[in-house]
């Protein structure tokens, strides 16, 4: 059994369009089981091929393909087409990102998203001399920070967050879990610093606590948790 | 060796402020919501509206201390939530900072004024009912 399904993608190019438009494509023999990614690829080869769109692993790994399709923040990835287009035929709504910048079609700048990233120093930090061996944590101190290590850095929480679309300059959903999964690691020594880093005017306070980037995330991550977390250490003055 | 560090470039400390504004707003909205379901239990639900008067407000409200430290606590604690939530509004939406700057002043005198305005109706001497002239 195939299905008919109208793609309507929020198209825009900078060289020949003065603002973005819908346009919409018809496939008559979609695969129930294709992924949202799928008929992006069948648009582009059928239809138009200067359709662009960000894609690498396609198997919701890397984090690319993130994308508003039907009002919601998904992996173009991970969405089958029988689980948001019910009967026979019916019409998916896919369109950018929201809050970042346009470059083409479903392509957008990520660079305002890697800024607030960095800001948080996403790295580990410790400059005691390292033991003979490694560094010795117990299973308790890994799992505290176990939940944001399934991060991949594909903006799908941030660019949900209605905060981050009022305001660019809040650090941002994804930054802050980065910023946890340091901050509560028993190794690293520079949790104060990214502490007070986010207790600033942008860092978590800007969080209104809408759960919009729990329900993006396609890591199922709960990252609106993990900002209370950081909120309370923050409050507390510590780590623990 | 040791482990790379990345000292941030520009070492910051713990905001207070905007942290000690995330726990009043926290705080004061828990004891807002049973302040503000006992005003709107008296004044609307208990005593009809047309009993609500001069007299009535003299007697029974302004006459009583603990109505008074009652209806001070929410004039100050509602006030400077409401304030606090508006501020967080603007620094939203309005991006430019010398114009947010003017609007948080203006909006902090308005709020002063009325906390002044409110914390006199409430410690001074009762005040002279206004007479309303009745349109014929």
């Amino acid at each position: 059994m195939t299905m008919k399904v109208t793609m309507r993608i929020r198209r825009f190019d900078p060289e020949k369009d003065a603002k973005p438009y819908w346009a919409e494509y018809t496939l008559e023999a979609v695969d129930p089981t294709d992924r949202v990614l799928d008929l992006l690829h069948q648009v582009r080869g059928r239809f138009d091929g200067s359709l662009a769109f960000r894609r690498s692993c396609a198997h919701g790994v890397c984090g690319s393909d993130a994308m508003r399709i039907n009002g919601v923040n998904r992996l173009a990835c991970k969405v089958l087409v029988n689980t948001i287009v019910k009967g026979d035929e019916g019409k998916i709504q896919v369109e950018p990102l929201l809050g970042l910048p346009v470059i083409k079609d479903l392509v957008v700048d990520m660079e305002p998203f890697f800024e607030n990233y960095r800001s948080v120093m996403p790295y580990f930090v410790n400059d005691e001399p390292p033991p003979a061996r490694e560094r010795i944590q117990t299973p308790e101190q890994r799992t505290r920070f176990d939940d944001p290590t399934k991060c991949i850095l594909c903006a799908a929480c941030t660019t949900s967050c209605p905060s981050f679309w009022a305001n660019g300059t809040y650090v941002g959903p994804a930054a802050i879990v980065q910023a946890h999964r340091f901050i509560f690691d028993s190794r690293d020594r520079a949790a104060r610093d990214r502490l007070a880093v986010l207790s600033q005017e942008n860092g978590v306070w800007r969080c209104r606590t809408i759960f919009n980037c729990t329900t993006a995330c396609p890591r199922d991550i709960k990252v609106t948790q993990v900002i209370a977390e950081v909120k309370n250490a923050i409050s507390r003055g510590r780590a623990d | 060796m040791a482990a790379e560090t990345g000292a941030p470039a520009r070492r910051v400390n713990i905001n207070n402020f905007e942290t000690n504004v995330w726990r009043y707003m926290r705080l004061s909205g828990l004891l807002i919501i049973p302040l503000l379901l006992g005003h709107l239990l008296i004044l609307h639900l208990i005593n009809s509206v047309f009993d609500v008067n001069y007299e009535w407000v003299i007697e029974y409200r302004w006459g009583l201390i603990g109505w008074r430290i009652y209806d001070a606590f929410l004039l100050w604690f509602a006030g400077l939530h409401g304030f606090l939530g508006v501020r967080c509004v603007i620094r939203d939406y309005v991006h430019d900072a010398q114009v947010r700057r003017v609007i948080m002043v203006v909006m902090a005198m308005v709020v002063i004024f009325l906390f002044l305005l409110g914390t006199v109706a409430l410690i001074g001497a009762p005040f002279e009912p206004v007479e309303i002239p009745v349109v014929p």
